[in-house]
């Protein structure tokens, strides 16, 4: 790939993923520099490993797994203020900013869903709002499918008993009941 | 039964739409990162640089989480031994699994394509346990786990179990409760409580959500017939695995058997289909006889433990 060649698939996807890629980010962290911070890192992780990365169809998940880990990495303390961060921030729109601060509009299924764990969170999200196929999810975890589709049927179920209403009843035991067949 | 589309509710509270995250950056500061970035020299004329790990501030890292993600999430779990899940992290990939032997190294080892490198299991100080290269130095906090616990996920195991478990047919809180009791009573599972969550499902299905040591309960939840069609692949092979379950078998006939009737219904652990299996096979010389279970996730997921040799 000649330097001009690089950079024109760069750029190509650069233009198409920066909207996504800032979604991604910012329905993680509310904090505006540190989406900044992990989108300009996400994107030169890309550019450094342009040769490597997957086909085009699979450099969105792709990407999303990167971003993931800066996230995570950003979570354990290591930041970095680079010089690339400050392009972005540097025109921030203030008005834009006080709208990523309104909460979810369904209290119930926002406790729910905080209630889980991370890796269950990052998954179902992944689906419902990077809108990921089942083939992308296991490019943006880095599993395997099968792997994925446990861990997308565990947090699924999680989900559901977490949304499901409160407040178990105890029922009493008793021994020697028959299980029955649904029709 | 028309259950809740549980994904359909998570995307209307999604907190930020790619337009509105965009817009955030101007026009303009978009460009300059563009150029910024690329007016870098390609990776392979650079070397990979090591950045340094500052300590991991265990607490701080939660708190942050949770402000990120708008949660009110309680700092409290239960010790990680007596989970039944592990998180694989090798060489900057994450994969978490379900906990099948007690022995979370092996587990991640057992799933993970070669070469493995050596791996050690921890405590990751938040109720996980997270299995990483020996190499690689621990974040701080994070302690070393030998194992989980076993009867913990043979109990997991049995609840979901779709051979003869809550997953094999439509249990309604009776006979469910009285399956759970029997688990627990088998497994040794002492003072433990079982807890119904209402359903307003006229032809309810009982599951077991995931065994909470902490309050010693199991919940058992309306989550749908998990048995599938008679005819479907996965009930024809719990179908066909049920008869094991009556045999006093050693570990690797028990392995054996279940290999055979896989491949009389066309079913492969190498080829990704919708005939696909994972066999996991664990080592118990306590056990007289070996136990099979399976359940279905996409792929049909059978464990099977017992000792090297049965004894009837």
């Amino acid at each position: 790939m000649t330097a001009a060649d690089r950079r024109e698939r760069f750029e190509s996807l650069y233009r198409e993923l920066f909207a996504p890629l800032s979604g991604y980010v910012l329905r993680r962290t509310r904090n505006p520099e540190d989406a900044a911070e992990a989108i300009a890192e996400t994107f030169t992780t890309l550019w450094r490993r342009l040769e490597s990365c997957p086909a085009d169809e699979q450099v969105r998940p792709w990407l999303f797994g990167v971003a993931r880990r800066v996230l995570a990495n950003q979570r354990r303390g290591e930041r970095r203020r680079s010089a690339l961060a400050e392009r972005l921030t540097a025109e921030l729109d203030p008005s834009a900013a006080v709208a990523l601060a309104a909460p979810g509009s369904d209290d119930r299924v926002s406790r729910a869903f905080a209630s889980l764990s991370e890796p269950d969170r990052e998954i179902l999200a992944l689906l419902a709002w990077e809108g990921l196929t089942r083939e992308e999810l296991s490019v943006a975890l880095g599993a395997s499918r099968a792997v994925v589709r446990l861990r997308l049927h565990r947090a699924r179920r999680r989900f559901e008993a977490a949304l499901a209403p409160e407040a178990p009843a105890p029922i009493r035991l008793s021994e020697g009941g028959e299980h029955h067949e649904c029709a | 039964m028309s259950a809740p589309d549980s994904l359909e509710l998570l995307s209307r509270i999604a907190p930020v739409s790619d337009e509105e995250a965009a817009a955030l950056f101007g026009e303009s500061a978009q460009e300059r990162l563009l150029d910024g970035i690329a007016s870098f020299r390609p990776a392979r004329e650079r070397h990979s640089r090591r950045r340094p790990r500052r300590a991991v501030v265990i607490a701080l890292a939660v708190l942050v989480v949770a402000a990120a993600t708008g949660a009110g999430w309680a700092l409290t779990h239960g010790p990680a031994r007596e989970t039944t899940s592990v998180d694989c992290l090798i060489h900057g990939v994450t994969s978490v699994i379900e906990a099948t032997s007690g022995d979370p190294a092996a587990d991640c080892a057992a799933i993970w394509p070669a070469p493995v490198p050596k791996l050690q299991a921890y405590d990751d100080g938040l109720g996980g346990v997270t299995v990483i290269p020996s190499s690689e130095t621990p974040p701080a906090g994070w302690t070393p786990i030998a194992s989980q616990d076993v009867a913990l996920i043979e109990l997991q195991d049995s609840l979901d179990d779709h051979i003869n478990g809550l997953g094999s047919a439509c249990f309604d809180a009776s006979a469910a409760t009285t399956f759970a009791q029997r688990q627990l009573n088998r497994l040794g599972f002492v003072d433990w409580t079982i807890q119904v969550r209402p359903s307003s499902n006229p032809v309810p299905c009982y599951s077991g959500s995931d065994p909470e040591p902490g309050s010693k309960t199991v919940t058992l939840i309306d989550f749908g017939n998990q048995a599938g069609a008679a005819n479907s692949p996965p009930h024809e092979f719990a179908d066909s695995l049920r008869p094991l379950t009556q045999e006093c078998l050693s570990l690797r006939a028990m392995e054996s058997a279940v290999e055979q009737r896989a491949a009389s219904l066309g079913m492969s652990q190498t080829v990704e289909n919708d005939h696909n299996y994972a066999l996991k096979a664990t080592e118990d010389d306590t056990m007289r006889c070996a136990t099979v279970y399976s359940d279905v996730a996409g792929t049909d997921d059978v464990v099977v433990r017992g000792p090297a040799t049965a004894s009837p």
